[in-house]
């Protein structure tokens, strides 16, 4: 029987592959993959592909926002994913930050008192980095 | 460029926030003023125990 829990040593790795810095929703197309306003803009496979963004100031190439297709919007996804996903891309860190001191927390009880109040410290020092 | 599946992230979202917040029910109870030392302690038991029912829901 497989453990089907999430690892969290897992999302970590999968966190420090994303792209960093801060991630922003908006409209972006696929350049070289089909023209403006094609409605087949699918690409074909995981080939290299350029990304334009429009983030309210114009269409600029980057890496770092998400959000509905600006051709049509439809196939990758809706606007509020794209904020959803953006502002879960941006707390991850600091989310496995804190869920990781507290699996910390919770194995230095069985240990010893002076682990119990660093590491107990050490989660209230991550959880600082967040608001209620 | 490849796409990132950050899929799982997105599946693991409510493990995560919930952790996160009994993690910080916990803490806040720990640092509560002790007006009655009996309440002040189910508190904290509580929320530990609340705290470690978050995290079993995740592996290391």
């Amino acid at each position: 029987m497989t453990d089907e829990r999430p690892s969290i040593a897992e999302l970590k790795r999968t966190s420090d592959r994303m792209t960093p810095g801060k991630w922003k929703a908006g409209q972006w197309q696929l350049q070289d993959v089909a023209p403006f306003n094609s409605t087949d803009i699918r690409p074909s496979s995981d080939e290299d592909i350029s990304i334009t963004v429009d983030d309210g100031k114009g269409w600029v190439e980057s890496t770092s926002v998400i959000g509905g297709c600006g051709c049509c919007g439809s196939p990758f996804g809706s606007a509020v994913d794209a904020v959803g996903i953006a502002a879960l891309h941006n707390s991850a860190p600091v989310m496995l930050e804190i869920v990781a001191a507290a699996l910390a927390w919770r194995d230095s009880v069985a240990n010893e008192v002076r682990a119990y109040t660093r590491e107990e410290d050490a989660l209230a020092m991550a959880l600082s980095r967040v608001r209620p | 460029m490849k796409p990132i599946d950050i899929s799982v992230l997105h599946n693991a979202e409510p493990e995560l926030l919930e952790i996160a917040a009994a993690a910080a029910a916990m803490l806040d109870a720990h640092d509560a003023d002790v007006v009655n030392p009996d309440l002040y302690h189910l508190k904290c038991s509580e929320t530990r125990t609340a705290l470690r029912a978050a995290l079993a829901k995740v592996r290391p």
